[in-house]
């Protein structure tokens, strides 16, 4: 019996010391659990703050975010890239990258690991547009699987800036180059001036001795004629007479008087030109003068008959009553310069490379109207606001200063109080109207009232 | 070694036995823990083999032999225990199978100082398959016990191999299993 009791007291005692042991395992169990707990919220808390700055890092960054897996679909990507590519964000994950920028993956599997760049690439948005874009980015394992981050910053309005930019001071490299042409030119006029002065000289020197010449060789003969019976002169004259049948000096005097009338005329285009370009070199500022606008028209058709060539054709519809206008003669010739020449440009410009070029001349009571039209392409109409901007050009670079309307502008609105404006005249793809009044008015018109009316 | 496999031997020899005969064999057994076990707790493999080698002396059974039987309720243990590891309709081969992925890695996750035996596969078929068991612990009678009653808990019929590929500090031993 007592051997039954002690083990049943030692079966007790076991039980309670596994009851012990379980309740201090217990403890330590729940101490371990609230300090596992503790540190898991303190983790979640450092975790939710990590995810809240990631979050508002990815939703404000200037470019999109990107990230991709390793068959470069596209798992996650910021607010921004669905602005950046017209896509809506579920619309964007699990797309494959290609869809924004072609053969992308192609670039990407080819790059090492690490950090990587791409300038320049052509994202295709939703709607069709082109965007040009820099790809900055990073290759390597997150987690077990390779994965690419892409920076995607757009860059078309930099770029498109930039041109611009470069545009504009080549342009201005032109225009500085064109004054400095145009500083030179006053000297070469002077320099061309002299000779052609004596050249002109010495022809009219020729044509007056010829003249002379002439009349003395019909004396001579009227003389030979008279002693041509007399025997002792009957020889000599017969020789002349011979030595004349060879020479035929009636038509050489002919001749020589037609070549000489020739040799006045270029002269007189050469001095004209010369005239011309010291006009141009010293543009007046001062007082107005009264001018024939039909002879400054035939001014500028022979300054620009070169570019013409093989080109335009030009034809003139002049009104002969047309008044004279009180204006800066040099600064309405080169407005007319600029536009000429702008509607050659136009006429190059076509596929055949060449048409036709109009001028004509009108009056009414108040002003004198001037319409310069070509069969050019024609300006769209998105730029037909734009053309008497500075700097504007549709012209290759180096071509055009893009200061050519906006200069014929200034001198004709602001330095005569006229109007330039873009009018429609059937048959022709461009044409611009001039008006100046034919008395100065009371108040100038400003920049704003320029017309761009179209006139059918 | 898990206290669970302890606490779940005393279950074993209780029901089979009774307390007396259990408190017997713990002081034949001279354990150092004085045969105080709690089923989170975690104790000394050797206690396992002295409680097996007094167990075996007592009942003139062999150690393999009570290993045996102590796996074969242990298994039935599990399934009690842990019904979570048993749903899903397997069979006895797929839920062998996934032991080593599955259950083990469960294990590992309450219990990070576990020392678990090591489980292979091979040669999976419908009608059969290979188990190596690999461990320091030198169970493969306990193994070969768990087996069975897998075996016996889904009611299906399979011849049992066993070869031993390696018994030195580690045991290795091949359990090949063949349909009926």
């Amino acid at each position: 019996m007592s051997d039954l009791v002690e083990k049943m007291n030692a079966i007790i005692a076991r039980e309670r010391a596994s009851r012990k042991q379980a309740e201090s395992l217990l403890e330590t169990k729940s101490l371990e659990l609230f300090e596992n707990n503790r540190q898991l919220q303190a983790s979640q808390a450092r975790l939710e703050y990590s995810i809240s700055v990631l979050s508002e890092i990815m939703n404000h960054a200037p470019d999109g975010v990107i990230l991709c897996t390793d068959d470069f679909k596209i798992h996650i990507c910021n607010r921004h890239s669905c602005e950046l590519t017209g896509h809506a964000h579920d619309l964007l994950i699990n797309q494959p990258v290609d869809k924004l920028v072609h053969n992308i993956s192609l670039m990407l599997n080819r790059t090492k690991s690490g950090n990587f760049t791409f300038a320049r690439q052509r994202l295709t948005r939703a709607d069709g547009d082109i965007r040009i874009v820099d790809i900055k980015g990073y290759k390597g394992p997150i987690g077990q699987e390779c994965h690419y981050v892409l920076m995607v910053q757009d860059i078309t309005e930099k770029l498109h800036e930039e041109q611009q930019h470069s545009k504009m001071a080549s342009q201005l490299e032109e225009a500085r180059r064109l004054e400095a042409i145009g500083a030179l030119s006053s000297g070469i006029a002077h320099e061309i001036n002299t000779p052609i002065q004596f050249i002109g000289d010495n022809i009219d020197y020729l044509g007056d001795a010829m003249q002379l010449i002439n009349q003395s060789y019909q004396r001579y003969e009227k003389l030979r004629a008279e002693v041509w019976g007399i025997e002792p002169l009957r020889d000599l004259v017969a020789e002349i007479d011979t030595f004349n049948a060879s020479v035929d000096l009636p038509t050489m005097i002919r001749e020589i008087r037609a070549s000489l009338d020739d040799a006045r005329a270029g002269i007189r285009q050469v001095r004209d030109i010369v005239r011309l370009m010291k006009e141009f070199a010293h543009p007046g500022t001062g007082q107005k003068d009264p001018v024939n606008l039909n002879e400054l028209i035939g001014n500028v058709v022979t300054i620009s008959r070169n570019q013409q060539k093989n080109i335009a054709t030009i034809s003139l519809q002049l009104d002969e009553t047309l008044p004279q206008v009180p204006c800066r003669r040099s600064q309405i010739q080169q407005a007319l310069l600029n536009l000429v020449l702008n509607a050659i440009d136009a006429v190059a410009e076509t596929q055949s490379g060449s048409g036709e070029i109009a001028i004509r001349t009108c009056h009414d009571d108040e002003q004198v109207h001037l319409f310069i039209s070509d069969t050019g392409n024609g300006i769209p109409p998105a730029l037909r606001e734009r053309v008497f901007d500075p700097f504007f050009t549709t012209k290759p670079v180096g071509k055009g200063t893009g200061q050519g309307l906006a200069l014929a502008q200034d001198y004709i609105v602001t330095g005569h109080q006229g109007r330039l404006s873009l009018v429609e005249i059937e048959g022709y793809a461009t044409t611009f109207r001039i008006s100046l009044p034919l008395r100065a008015p009371d108040m100038n018109l400003s920049d704003q009232e320029v017309e761009h009316d179209f006139v059918s | 070694m898990k206290g669970v496999v302890f606490v779940e031997l005393f279950e074993f020899v209780e029901q089979n036995y009774d307390v007396f005969f259990l408190q017997d064999l713990i002081e034949a057994a001279d354990l150092p823990s004085g045969g105080v076990y709690t089923a989170v707790g975690t104790y000394p493999g050797c206690e396992m083999a002295r409680l097996a080698a007094a167990f075996a002396q007592k009942t003139g059974l062999s150690v393999p032999e009570i290993m045996k039987k102590f796996g074969h309720h242990l298994f039935g243990r599990f399934v009690v225990n842990y019904p979570a590891f048993f749903e899903g309709g397997q069979d006895a081969l797929s839920f062998l199978a996934s032991i080593e992925g599955y259950i083990h890695r469960e294990v590992y996750k309450l219990y990070p100082d576990a020392e678990l035996p090591r489980f292979e596969i091979r040669d999976q078929t419908a009608d059969g398959m290979a188990l190596i068991y690999n461990s320091t612990r030198h169970l493969g009678d306990l193994c070969e016990g768990l087996i069975l009653g897998c075996l016996d808990h889904f009611g299906e019929a399979f011849t049992l191999t066993r070869t031993t590929l390696r018994a030195d500090d580690v045991s290795s031993i091949q359990f090949d299993l063949r349909r009926a």
